[in-house]
């Protein structure tokens, strides 16, 4: 796309070419840091819950000064070629012309409570997930589930529920149990439609290495790097992509072959059952194949009702996972970097791989042992105490 | 015994038809777009990056346009 930008920015300063982008991403800000970045201002459109149902990015399509698509993917950057077969012609207008369409009456389209058409709670959940906003979310999470409970087998109902679950999670709204309700979704959307590249970018955004074609978001540090060069701001994110996120794709799974000594074998720290730290653990997928890996996105919050908070003049927090035998993990020991301020409260999230045995023949739900040490305070000026929680790692295994 | 061309190439047709995805890797297409030459664009509203406002490809009109429907990544 920035090719057919530079290759076209005379046509598009002769006022002979409009570009125009939809973007498909579950973070539309992150496009809005990207055009910044290659300089292309033109006007962008936000579908991301899909509503053209559009099978795979990137598209390019010349569409005619009546609306009109002219040249699906033309060849990438032959300028000459679209001036002549586009530009410089002059066509007719469709017999049928449609006005402008407009954003939905929310009232009018609210199918009643019983209902059990699907396509209306759909088509209702659309309407509310994209001009109802934030303090529609939960409605429209309602009414796409009302239209997947009707209809399970829509893929697309699927995948848009999940869609608001995750923006949901990545808000001040967020419920426990939506970023895993997204995945859920995600993945049977895909398994319905398993040709649906929107669906399974969906996935490997938050998925393993081995999974990926490509690290979703690893462009960013760049962008802002080279914007503050010359002397920009970069546009702010709302929700700062990690992990998974910047992740590079992997042809070979590794676990880690140094020794790593556990630090509580005996489990003689004092336990927090969550009354100070809760802890939610994702697996990305949810289900594999014998042989396949999964990530963990192991996500760590203080209980702010009680004012707990992180105690940052000790060590890092730890995590030690215990795999059965014949699984194999990244790393059975991992630590998450502490911020410098003494105390703090924010969200702590680490991630890691692991791979399930080849050998296992039946499906099966599988629990992972681990286990968190961490230190925590209780209110302001409270105690401050080391702590174990443990956790476990559970992911599905089945042949497809 | 022996098969007649046409029975061998039936044989063959069958075994790709009914064969779960074997068209598609077969021949190393991605899905199609969805979108059809000389058909109006969707007439549907989304809303803008920019402020948020309903837009759509009428907003655009009379003008020629390149459209990129795509991602960041």
């Amino acid at each position: 796309m920035p090719g057919w930008h530079e290759a076209t920015k005379d046509l598009q300063n002769d006022g002979k070419l409009q570009m125009v982008g939809i973007i498909q991403e579950q973070h539309p800000d992150r496009a809005r840091l990207f055009m910044q970045w290659k300089r292309m201002g033109w006007p962008i459109l936000v579908d991301s819950y899909n509503l053209l149902e559009v099978p795979v990015v990137p598209i390019t399509l010349a569409v005619d000064e009546h609306g009109v698509i002219r040249q699906i993917n033309p060849p990438r950057g032959d300028v000459e070629r679209l001036e002549r077969t586009f530009l410089s012609q002059t066509f007719d207008p469709p017999a049928q012309s449609t006005g402008a369409p407009v954003a939905p009456d929310l009232i009018a389209l609210k199918p009643p409570a019983r209902s059990g058409d699907a396509a209306a709670w759909k088509q209702y959940g659309d309407a509310l997930a994209v001009w109802g906003g934030a303090p529609r979310r939960d409605d429209a999470i309602s009414a796409y589930g009302a239209a997947v409970r009707s209809d399970a087998e829509d893929a697309m109902a699927q995948f848009r529920l999940g869609v608001a679950f995750r923006m949901r999670y990545d808000s001040d709204a967020r419920r426990e149990g939506d970023f895993r309700a997204a995945v859920e979704r995600w993945t049977q959307a895909l398994d319905i439609n398993p040709n649906q590249y929107i669906f399974r970018r969906r996935i490997q955004q938050y998925g393993p290495r081995l999974d990926k074609p490509y690290p979703f978001y690893d462009w960013v540090n760049t962008a802002r790097a080279e914007l503050e060069a010359r002397g920009e701001v970069p546009s702010p994110l709302v929700v700062e992509p990690r992990g998974a996120e910047f992740a590079q794709p992997a042809r070979t799974f590794t676990a880690s072959s140094a020794p790593e000594d556990e630090p509580d074998p005996r489990g003689r720290v004092l336990r927090d059952e969550g009354q100070f730290i809760t802890v939610e653990i994702i697996a990305v997928p949810p289900v594999i194949e014998p042989g396949a890996t999964t990530r963990f996105h192991v996500v760590f919050r203080p209980v702010l009702q009680n004012l707990s908070h992180w105690n940052n003049e000790a060590e890092e927090l730890a995590f030690w996972i215990d795999p059965p035998r014949g699984w194999e993990v990244e790393q059975r020991y991992l630590t998450l970097a502490i911020p410098p301020e003494a105390v703090s409260q924010e969200t702590r999230t680490l991630e890691v791989e692991v791979r399930a045995p080849e050998s296992i023949r039946f499906g099966r739900n599988m629990s992972i042992p681990a286990y968190a040490l961490y230190y925590v305070c209780e209110d302001v000026n409270g105690v401050c105490m080391y702590r174990r929680q443990d956790v476990e790692l559970q992911v599905a295994v089945r042949r497809q | 015994m022996f098969y007649r061309p046409a029975m061998i190439v039936w044989s063959i047709l069958l075994t790709v038809l009914v064969t779960p995805g074997a068209g598609v890797k077969a021949q190393g297409r991605l899905p199609s777009t969805g979108f059809e030459v000389g058909q109006p664009f969707p007439a549907i509203a989304l809303p803008a990056l920019e402020d948020g406002r309903p837009a759509s490809m009428a907003d655009f009109k009379g003008k020629k346009l390149l459209l990129h429907v795509f991602a960041s990544w």
